[in-house]
C-alpha cells in the first residue's frame, strides 16, 4: 500500500532525461532515488516533460504559493496545478516568449518578471504588462522635444521589481515607486501600507508613489508586508 | 547598504524595534550599518549586500541573520555567495554549490536549484552531473 502525505504537498525534481519530477514533499526529494534495502516507501515522483528542458539546461527556479516560474535559457514556463485534481501543469509563458528575463520577484501568489528592456509582466492566471507612467509620477521624458522616438517615452524605464502582498514597488534611475493592488490575495483588512512598507504612505495607494529612501539604491527587496533596498554608498 | 521598513513583528527588519516601521532604517536596526565596509571590493560587498531570504520571520544576507524566528539558529549557513535559501513562508533550507541541505541536518545533492511552494517543492539538476546518492 503507497504512503500517503497527510498534508498535500508535490516536489519537482528536475531531471537527467528531459523531465520534471514531481514529488509530493521534501522528505521524498531527500529519499530520492530511494534506498532498495529500506522499508520506508516515499511517494513516486510525477514525470513532466517538456521540449525546452534539454539535460544541459540552465534553469532556475522562482516559486510563489502555489506556482512555480523556471526560467530556461531565456524561456519562461510556469507550473501549475490543476484546481480539480491537483495534478502538476508545466507551460510556456507566451506572453514572455522572446522577451529575455532579467529578473524574476514573487509576492503572493504572483510573480512579476522584469525584462532586459526594463519592462515589467505580473504573471499569475494570466500575464499582465505593468504599465508605470511619468505623467502621474510628475518625471518629464528625457525627449527633446522634437517629436522623436524618446519624446514618446511615456513610461518609466524599470530596472528592478519587488512584489509583495498588496503591493508592488519598482525601481527607477535609483528611485523606488510603488502602489498597492486591490487585485493581491492580501486579506482585505489589510491595505498597501498597513505596516508601514510603502514609508506610511496615507489611504489606499492605488497610484504609483514615490517611496523616498535614504540614498540612491540599486536593489529592491519584498516581503509580504515589508520592502527593502540596497542604498549605494 | 540595506535598509528596511514595513512588518517588524518578528523582529525580521530591526531587532527589538517597533513592530511597525513606517520609514527606511539599517536593517540591523541598530542605527548603524550591520556590514561595515572596511576594504571590500564593490563586488565583495554587492555579495554582502545580497537578500538571500527576506519574509515576515526572517531575513537572510551572506553575513546576517535577523528575525524571531527560531529556525534561524538550525538552518545551515548561507555565507557563500551563490547560496539560495529555499522555503515558503519560512526558511527551510540552502542550496549551495549543488548540496541542498536542510533542517535536521538532511542532505541532497546534486541539485542546480530548488524552489519551494505550499503545495510541493521543486528542483533541477542538469544531466551530466547527475550521480546516484
Amino acid at each position: 500500500m503507497a504512503y500517503v502525505q497527510p498534508s498535500y504537498h508535490w516536489l519537482i525534481a528536475g531531471a537527467e532525461d528531459n523531465v520534471v519530477y514531481v514529488f509530493r514533499n521534501l522528505d521524498a526529494l531527500l529519499d530520492y532515488p530511494p534506498d532498495s534495502t529500506s522499508d520506508d516507501v516515499s511517494p513516486a515522483p510525477v514525470r513532466l516533460s517538456h521540449p525546452l528542458l534539454t539535460p544541459t539546461s540552465d534553469v532556475r527556479i522562482y516559486t510563489a504559493y502555489t506556482r512555480a516560474l523556471l526560467v530556461c535559457n531565456s524561456h519562461v514556463l510556469q507550473l501549475t496545478f490543476d484546481r480539480r485534481t491537483a495534478s502538476p501543469v508545466l507551460a510556456v509563458v507566451d506572453e514572455l516568449a522572446g522577451l529575455g528575463v532579467a529578473r524574476v520577484s514573487a509576492g503572493g501568489d504572483r510573480f512579476g518578471v522584469l525584462t532586459p528592456a526594463g519592462e515589467v509582466y505580473l504573471v499569475e492566471d494570466g500575464v499582465e504588462r505593468l504599465s508605470v507612467g511619468r505623467e502621474g509620477l510628475g518625471i518629464e521624458n528625457e525627449g527633446d522635444g522634437d517629436g522623436g522616438e524618446e519624446d514618446e517615452l511615456d513610461e518609466l524605464e524599470i530596472e528592478d521589481v519587488a512584489l509583495g502582498d498588496g503591493f508592488i514597488a519598482v525601481l527607477s534611475s535609483g528611485r523606488v515607486y510603488a502602489r498597492g493592488d486591490s487585485e493581491s490575495p492580501a486579506p482585505s483588512v489589510l491595505t498597501a501600507d498597513t505596516f508601514g512598507q510603502l514609508g506610511g504612505l496615507a489611504g489606499d495607494v492605488r497610484d504609483w508613489t514615490h517611496v523616498p529612501a535614504p540614498g540612491r539604491v540599486s536593489r529592491i527587496y519584498a516581503g509580504r508586508f515589508s520592502l527593502l533596498v540596497d542604498v549605494e554608498a | 547598504m540595506l535598509y528596511a521598513q514595513g512588518n517588524n513583528i518578528a523582529n525580521a527588519l530591526a531587532p527589538g524595534g517597533p513592530s511597525t516601521i513606517n520609514h527606511f532604517v539599517p536593517l540591523s536596526g541598530t542605527g548603524t550599518a550591520p556590514d561595515a565596509r572596511g576594504d571590500l571590493s564593490d563586488d565583495a560587498q554587492q555579495a554582502k549586500d545580497r537578500v538571500l531570504w527576506h519574509n515576515w520571520t526572517a531575513t537572510i544576507t551572506p553575513n546576517l541573520r535577523i528575525g524571531d524566528d527560531p529556525v534561524l539558529a538550525s538552518i545551515p549557513t548561507a555565507s557563500e555567495r551563490n547560496a539560495r535559501v529555499i522555503g515558503v513562508d519560512r526558511p527551510l533550507g540552502v542550496l549551495v554549490d549543488r548540496v541542498l541541505k536542510v533542517l535536521g541536518g538532511r542532505e541532497a545533492r546534486p541539485w542546480d536549484d530548488v524552489g519551494v511552494t505550499e503545495l510541493g517543492v521543486l528542483a533541477w539538476r542538469t544531466c551530466n552531473q547527475v550521480t546516484t546518492g
